[in-house]
């Protein structure tokens, strides 16, 4: 876990920032991660909590939206959970990297995948409606986002 | 035969239910979950006989009364000796002379009321045969051969389980005959195994959805329901599995069922297994022989013929085993033996050591022996009254030579008798030994099931009685109801005491040379209780035994073994599933070098929208039900209680409008005022959860509608849903309003007024309950933490304002001082509190939303209650294994080669025994060449030096520091700036780790315990040993 943090600060991958939420836990870490261009979240700036277990890497650790987003894969409300399949405790493989765990997740701001919603409204909405579905997430992006 | 009294609090109540064939859920709890209300049915109206009451027979007669059976016989005429009390933990010295079973019945019936316990009179069993046809199963331990064949005959032909057991010293076997053509209704007693079907094709090949394992095997049989296509295949017999794959298995031939077209579930039916037993005649000359230990293969071919020598050789000595460690009985048992082996077909070539070793011990009365067979025959006598689980066939032997001394020499002299209650065991080890074990100092961590067992072996092992032995128990927790049924030194009148101090007198008055020589602890071990388990208690310490339940726990207690470099035993319990584990420093790994398979955990998506399986509607009700009567209620205790509470909510972004609202509906627009109020409350919760929101998810995901490509949305684990119409007459319908009623008038300490069935149906009948429309309105939302995505430009716009109007809504905690809700706190085995009720009906409804089977409320608290099944036998036959290792401990071995790992499955049954995994090692390139570490028990330890000076100790070893960590903070880094690294390097570590912490190092704590990641001279990472920092204060 050390040495992925050293890794993360020292070279992070693309439109991601990583940080200790606090010194006095190494558990909780701050991750800042840009809007994907040509996405309808480009420009905002997004803060990502990433919670690891004390079991960590033999557990996963959790991923969750501290600031708001209109999206398919992450839950309306004020906990902004993100359902993804290689975070489940099942799936999870003690070899995963946090680093893949981050960009796997800003991928899905790219690309959603409303078949896996955890909003089904949304999910609905992004495939009946586009144009609509980008207006409202651009909306939020420079509400919460900016 | 004579009626031994029994302790029965309530008799009349315990006959009727007894007539009735009732279980007292209460008491039986834990093992139900084991054995299943079947077999426990089957148990109760089953007589069962236990010859021979020394040791090992009262550990079987035990499990089996704890267990319940309709009565419990016992059968031993001889009387006491002294040297009984090595392993019969019922006998006291002023027994001695009295008939062994009349002084135990009533020791035993104390165990379980439900059982009663009665003496079967007469000098001889064989004189009178035909008595024992009162028997459905007949137990012979201490028992001659030429008895035992009789017995087994007359048992064979009358259609009477048999089980035979014995131990000498560090040997023992069983043997089983449960007649022709046995009957096993359930072989294994796992789970049924079932999932989605994603395809079947022609040549009747099945694969499981989404690469999900099926967990079938090789001849299991499964039923079909809700295939399309292959429609012949509902429902239809249950077909016989090959399994191709993790994923695939064919069930035959499929022709003229139809083409598969999609859908379908699978489930595992389970099948009776017949088994033949041969009579012991048969199997003395042709032993069918199940294998304990691998590492012996060629064993118990040496046993079964050794034994049979020990008999022949007491026939001809007046019905006495051969002397202890003596040289001329061993050679004259191995005379006995060798013609033996020599008629024999097998031609087996003895072990000639063996076979004295167990003539030397033949005399030995070992507990842990008495503890590991006494768990193995009481199941195998379940397994032959109720059907449940695969009995063994036919022997199994088993032997712990390893636990032999070799610190002591055992002589003729050593291991003779000296008239104590010891003499069993010094029979084995010899004097010296005892002395060792005497003066041992151990600590028994939790005093539960485990522990309860423990302390009964260490009792009889005479563990800490002597002049330098102490023993330490800790244990938080109260004894309740559902203890009773396996922690046997607990009685009905001790529930509510504190389980340390009871298990620990019940010990004391078992051996009384204990007397003084236990402390009793309440606390539980854990990192705020330092000041009481300090450096001192540990240092004191030999060694540490954990009889814990929780992973937590055992990882502590292992984290503080290591740390302090003591030998740990540990041992846990499923079912009828054990495993058992030896740490030891510097030679082994640790409990938590390895690590369990994480806790199964559902997606939310599945849970919030597609179950698809019972355990699905089970985690989203107990889910409801927090979110329902714990959660909301604590925000408005937060609320009347903290001045800045509402401030404190807003700074949370997202936070903050669903708290305000629960705030705003508990105590404002739903704040019941009457008990009618909260019938009405919870009939509107059943219209939200099962009508409205599902109705609104038909909505947005028709029935019809396609995903991006192409398929039914509705399909593979995605179940579509079908609204509920209340009915006050359904039963689970009510059952959710009458639970939830109570609970929520539970909140507002509303009373009860004794409304009964037909009071609530009243309440609801009367009630008006608004039609739900499913539309894009979302003035009248399904669930009203869903944001609408069609409205919210408009609505974020308000969202300020919304909150505003939220905070003026509620009443100023002023105006309600005093006033406060009462959350509910979950209790799982209080069947009068509605908790597990309204579970199961939450849940039960939500699977008939998705017709998902429904489960009735015993499986459903099971899940819900995350309940450990769990029976006395499985718990004595650990214990017993630990104490095999503990001698091996005490004896000071370092081989490691000389320990062993357990793991048993005692429905299989399976047994299986391995050489604990070594600690692991490492090496690093140092400024001198290559170093190896100890990765578990080495460390470095420094002064508490600067943070500079800390850093220049590693620099001198060649290894250079990347981070320094203590506990959860992060100290120092590589990557931080020089200003922040500047500040930090002439701080003290201690003072370093307060910075950082913001918290003060507690005063008793004399060392603090730093992480390091590390470079070495090649610029490799390398993993170093942890740092331990000396205070001095």
């Amino acid at each position: 876990m050390g040495s992925e943090l050293t890794e993360l600060t020292e070279s992070p991958p693309e439109g991601i920032r990583v940080e200790l939420a606090d010194e006095s836990n190494v558990y909780e870490w701050k991750v800042i991660m840009e809007g994907p261009e040509g996405s309808p979240y480009q420009n905002g700036k997004f803060l990502v909590k990433l919670s690891l277990p004390t079991e960590y890497p033999f557990k996963p650790p959790t991923v969750s939206f501290a600031t708001r987003i209109y999206h398919p894969n992450v839950t309306n409300d004020e906990k902004g959970s993100m359902c993804l399949g290689m975070l489940r405790a099942d799936e999870w493989k003690p070899s995963s990297k946090i680093a893949a765990v981050l960009q796997f997740a800003r991928q899905l701001l790219s690309e959603p995948m409303p078949d896996d919603a955890v909003e089904g409204r949304i999910a609905e909405q992004y495939k009946n409606d586009r144009s609509r579905y980008e207006e409202i997430a651009r909306e939020w992006t420079r509400k919460h986002a900016c | 035969m004579t009626d031994i009294k029994m302790q029965v609090e309530n008799p009349q109540e315990t006959i009727e239910a007894i007539k009735h064939g009732e279980i007292d859920e209460s008491l039986y709890s834990r093992q139900l979950y084991v054995l299943g209300h079947e077999a426990m049915k089957r148990m109760g109206s089953s007589n069962v006989l236990i010859v021979g009451l020394k040791g090992l027979g009262v550990e079987i007669a035990k499990n089996i009364a704890l267990a319940g059976v309709k009565s419990l016989t016992l059968y031993d005429p001889a009387a006491v000796a002294i040297s009984d009390l090595s392993s019969q933990f019922f006998l006291q010295p002023e027994d001695v002379g009295k008939p062994r079973a009349e002084v135990t019945a009533p020791r035993v019936a104390e165990l379980n009321s439900y059982v009663p316990v009665t003496v079967h009179e007469g000098q001889s069993l064989v004189g009178d045969l035909e008595r024992l046809k009162h028997y459905q199963a007949v137990v012979l331990t201490q028992t001659p051969l030429k008895e035992q064949l009789v017995i087994a005959d007359f048992c064979h032909k009358n259609n009477i389980y048999l089980t035979i057991t014995d131990t000498f010293g560090l040997f023992g076997y069983i043997f089983n005959d449960f007649g022709k053509n046995f009957t096993v209704g359930d072989p294994t007693g796992e789970e049924p195994a079932g999932g989605i079907v994603a395809a079947i094709n022609e040549e009747g090949l099945v694969s499981a959805l989404d690469e999900t394992r099926h967990g079938l095997e090789d001849g299991d049989f499964v039923t079909f329901t809700e295939v399309k296509g292959m429609d012949g295949l509902n429902n239809s017999d249950p077909r016989k599995v090959t399994v191709k794959g993790p994923y695939t298995f064919t069930i035959g031939d499929v022709s003229g069922l139809g083409s598969y077209e999609g859908g379908g579930l699978f489930a595992q039916v389970k099948m009776p297994k017949f088994i033949d037993f041969q009579p012991l005649e048969d199997q003395l000359k042709k032993p069918e022989l199940l294998m304990s230990d691998y590492a012996k293969f060629d064993r118990p071919q040496q046993l079964h013929i050794g034994i049979q020598a020990l008999h022949k050789f007491a026939e001809t000595h007046d019905g006495q085993l051969p002397h202890p460690h003596n040289d001329s009985d061993a050679q004259e048992v191995l005379k006995i033996a060798n013609d033996l082996a020599a008629t024999d077909e097998e031609k087996v070539e003895l072990d000639e050591k063996i076979i004295k070793e167990l003539s030397y011990q033949a005399r030995g009365d070992l507990n842990p022996l008495a503890a590991f067979f006494g768990g193995i025959a009481a199941q195998e006598v379940l397994k032959a009254v109720s059907g449940k689980f695969s009995p063994i066939h036919q022997w199994l032997y088993f032997d712990s030579l390893e636990s032999l001394p070799s610190s002591v020499t055992r002589s003729e002299e050593s291991c003779k008798p000296l008239g104590t209650r010891y003499d069993g065991q010094i029979a084995v080890f010899g004097k010296e030994y005892q002395d060792k074990l005497a003066n041992v100092t151990e600590f028994l961590v939790g005093s539960g099931a485990i522990g309860c067992e423990t302390l009964k072996n260490w009792a009889m092992m005479g563990l800490g009685t002597g002049p330098k032995g102490k023993l330490y128990v800790t244990d938080m927790d109260q004894i309740e109801k559902s203890n009773l049924n396996r922690q046997f030194l607990f009685r009905t009148k001790d529930v509510g005491r504190l389980k340390s101090e009871c298990a620990s007198a019940a010990a004391q008055a078992m051996n009384r040379e204990l007397k003084d020589k236990i402390v009793t602890l309440r606390d539980r071990v854990g990192a705020d209780t330092e000041h009481v388990f300090n450096e001192d208690f540990w240092n004191g310490l030999d060694g540490v035994t954990n009889a814990l339940d929780n992973v937590d726990a055992r990882t502590y207690v292992d984290r503080r073994c290591v740390f302090f470099r003591k030998p740990l035993l540990e041992s846990g319990t499923l079912g009828t599933k054990c495993n058992t584990q030896v740490v030891l420093p510097f030679i082994t790994e640790s409990y938590s070098s390895s690590q369990d398979p994480p806790e199964k955990s559902f997606p939310m998506c599945t849970l919030k929208s597609f179950p698809n399986r019972i355990e699905h509607t089970i985690a989203w009700a107990r889910d409801v039900f927090q979110t329902y009567f714990v959660g909301p209620p604590e925000s408005v205790n937060m609320y009347l209680s903290q001045p800045d509470y509402i401030q404190q909510t807003l700074k949370q972004a997202g936070n903050e409008k669903q708290t305000l609202e629960h705030l705003r509906d508990f105590l404002v627009t739903e704040k019941p005022l009457t008990f009618d109020d909260c019938i009405v409350w919870a009939r509107q919760q059943f219209e939200a959860q099962y009508n409205n929101a599902i109705q609104q998810l038909l909505y947005n995901f028709p029935r019809d509608s396609k995903t991006s490509s192409g398929q039914l949305f509705w399909s593979g684990p995605k179940r579509a849903p079908t609204p509920l119409k209340f009915d006050s007459t359904n039963p689970t319908h009510l059952g959710f309003v009458i639970a939830g009623a109570n609970l929520h008038a539970f909140n507002y300490g509303i009373k009860n007024p004794g409304a009964d069935k037909d009071y609530y149906r009243r309440v609801v009948d009367d009630m008006i309950v608004p039609e739900f429309t499913p539309s894009s309105n979302v003035k009248i939302q399904a669930n009203e933490n869903d944001p609408d995505p069609n409205a919210q430009p408009a609505g974020l716009s308000n969202d300020e304002e919304e909150i505003q109007k939220l905070v003026a809504s509620l009443p100023s905690p002023k105006s309600l001082a005093g006033f406060r809700l009462q959350p509910v706190e979950f209790e799982k085995d209080d069947d009068t509190n509605h908790h597990i009720d309204f579970i199961t009906a939450a849940s039960n409804l939500r699977a008939d939303n998705y017709e998902i089977p429904q489960a009735d409320r015993h499986k459903t608290k099971f899940i819900a209650g995350k309940i450990i099944p769990a029976i006395a036998t499985t718990t004595a036959l650990a214990t017993g294994l630990i104490g095999l290792e503990l001698y091996k401990i005490v004896d000071g071995k370092d081989d490691i080669e000389q320990y062993k790992n357990g793991f048993v499955n005692l429905a299989l049954p399976f047994f299986s025994f391995s050489e604990p995994i070594g600690s692991e090692k490492g090496k690093y390139q140092g400024k001198q060449g290559e170093v190896t570490i100890d990765k578990l028990w080495d460390r470095f330890e420094v002064e508490d030096i600067q943070l500079q000076e800390f850093l220049d100790f590693f620099a001198e070893k060649g290894l250079d520091i990347t981070m320094v960590s203590s506990g959860v903070s992060l100290l120092y880094a590589s990557f931080y700036p020089p200003s922040k690294v500047k500040d930090r390097l002439p701080l003290p570590m201690s003072k370093l780790v307060e910075h950082v912490s913001k918290k003060p190092v507690p005063e008793h704590q004399k060392n603090i315990i730093f992480e390091v990641t590390a470079e070495d001279q090649t610029e490799e990472d390398v993993e170093v040993p942890y740092v331990m920092v000396k205070l001095t204060k």
